[in-house]
């Protein structure tokens, strides 16, 4: 059974209206800083567990809307990744894959293709002020 | 209930056509079906029209262009199914006896965007990460060459055959032919997709008339009937999913076969979703035309080309045929009408009995998919 959004309205009573989430404002920052170390900022639902990125206020998994923010720790594995060459909106070439973060979520990401990546890679998060992206961290032999 | 029956088709070549409106583009599609049915256009019950990019109302911006009115207009998006979920509502519509008679017509002009990659929703995460489509099938494509081994080589050869059948129709995009060499020299979009991997840009519209088993009766013109039509949705995944195995394709052509009561060995002709060359090898997989591993030597080999087991894309497919979004899925069906009742020139299949139309696509953050469409239909005699 899912929930419905309860959010009583002070001048209206004690009726309750469903109410629109602020799905757009929750997720304008997507990393974390802990002792110099880069983390995503994700989401963890209280009923059945399931972790996502990015943050979110209702499960995919189960529609439950007890989800707390939660830390997902950048390593993973890079799972797959292209070089795009065209673009309107962004200057060109760029690079971004798909992450399996070892925690279970896959999520996509700009990747720095000078790290030279390669499928099933070993990848870390790095951030700066405005983004984050995922380096390769191992040499092929 | 009711069985539904496609009795006329047409569609306008695909293009560039900027000089022409949606309703410049749909209406001598919508015309041209009526004709080949054989039917007036105060006969219609209702139209229903597929598209992605036309805006708000463009079923009625089309049939007011020729004096429809009055009737259910009812518009319909499903991203790259949207042609086909059209098809899907009007045949139901047919089957459960609200009208005899039905025209769909699938419709987009991609040329109002320049050139370039579609729009994407800017609310989406991953377009916010630079995705673009070209994008996911390229690590698709990575992914796949990562895990069977395939070469570029074998990707190229899916354009190649593309372009051979495109080239018998004069309704493509795209009408001449094309090497390995010249599909993978040509410039990187994503990669390793290169442009000649990828489904050109242009505008177009297809119509198909549908209509009910008692109309049927009193027709005299060779028509086809629907044995299946399936619409499955994606299922949004946050943990790792297999790129390779595209649930949506594989649930959805498992129910039409269970609902047509045929397999894959049944089918005379494909007309599948090859929007970029990865796709065509993985759908062979997904269609169940062979088993994991087995689809680039399936191509090579040639039984899925004229004079094989089963023609793919003999309309020249995405590829070389064209893809303005909304008129894919019906373009595959007029190409199945053609095709069923000896109306193919050309690109005739022999004794083409039994074909099968496929469409799926649409990717947003968390779906490989947004949705499949797949229709059977097989020859009325």
């Amino acid at each position: 059974m899912i929930d419905y959004l309860k959010k009583p309205s002070p001048d209206k009573g004690d009726h309750l209206y469903p109410s629109p989430l602020d799905d757009l404002g929750i997720s304008q920052t997507h990393v974390e800083w802990s002792e110099k170390e880069p983390r995503l900022i994700g989401s963890r639902c209280t009923d059945c567990d399931r972790l996502a990125f990015p943050l979110r206020l209702v499960c995919f998994e189960c529609g439950s809307l007890s989800v707390e923010k939660a830390g997902l720790v950048g390593l993973g594995t890079l799972y797959s990744y292209t070089k795009v060459w065209v673009s309107s909106t962004r200057s060109t070439p760029y690079m971004i894959g798909y992450v399996d973060l070892d925690d279970g979520v896959r999520l996509l990401a700009s990747i720095d293709s000078t790290s030279n990546p390669y499928p099933d890679c070993r990848v870390r998060l790095d951030a700066d002020d405005t983004s984050f992206w995922f380096t390769a961290k191992d040499i092929r032999s | 209930m009711t069985s539904a029956y496609v009795a006329g088709a047409a569609m306008i070549p695909m293009g560039r056509h900027k000089s022409s409106s949606y309703g410049g583009l749909a209406v001598p599609a919508l015309l041209g079906a009526l004709r080949s049915a054989d039917i007036a256009i105060n006969s219609v019950g209702a139209l229903f029209c597929g598209h992605s990019f036309g805006g708000i109302l463009t079923g009625q911006r089309i049939a007011r262009e020729i004096g429809l009115g009055g009737i259910p207009v009812i518009n319909v998006e499903n991203a790259c199914s949207s042609g086909a979920t059209a098809i899907h509502c009007a045949s139901r519509a047919v089957e459960n006896g609200d009208h005899d008679v039905v025209i769909v017509v699938g419709v987009d002009k991609l040329s109002q965007f320049g050139g370039g990659t579609l729009p994407l929703i800017s609310e989406d995460i991953e377009v916010q990460q630079g995705v673009v489509m070209p994008a996911i099938y390229a690590m698709r494509a990575r992914r796949y060459m990562h895990e069977r081994g395939t070469h570029l080589e074998d990707l190229a050869l899916v354009s190649v055959k593309a372009r051979r059948h495109g080239a018998r129709n004069p309704y493509a995009q795209i009408r001449s032919e094309t090497t390995i060499e010249e599909v993978l020299s040509s410039r990187m979009i994503s990669d390793p997709l290169t442009l000649l991997q990828c489904c050109p840009t242009g505008d177009g519209a297809a119509a198909v008339v549908i209509v009910s088993e008692a109309y049927r009766r009193r027709a005299r013109h060779p028509m086809i009937r629907l044995r299946a039509s399936v619409i499955h949705s994606g299922q949004v995944e946050g943990g790792y999913r297999d790129m390779l195995h595209p649930k949506i394709t594989y649930d959805c052509a498992s129910e039409a076969y269970e609902k047509a009561g045929l397999g894959p060995a049944d089918l005379d002709l494909i007309e599948l979703h090859d929007a970029f060359t990865i796709a065509e090898l993985i759908y062979y997989e997904a269609l169940g035309l062979c088993e994991g591993d087995e689809a680039a030597s399936l191509l090579s080999s040639g039984q899925t080309s004229f004079g094989g087991r089963t023609v793919v894309n003999p309309s020249g497919g995405l590829l070389a045929k064209g893809h303005p979004v909304g008129a894919t899925g019906v373009a595959q069906v007029v190409e199945a009408f053609w095709q069923l009742t000896n109306q193919a020139t050309n690109r005739q299949v022999e004794d083409a009995r039994f074909a099968l139309t496929h469409v799926t696509g649409g990717g947003i953050a968390g779906l490989d998919h947004g949705a499949c469409a797949i229709h059977i239909f097989e020859r009325a005699d």
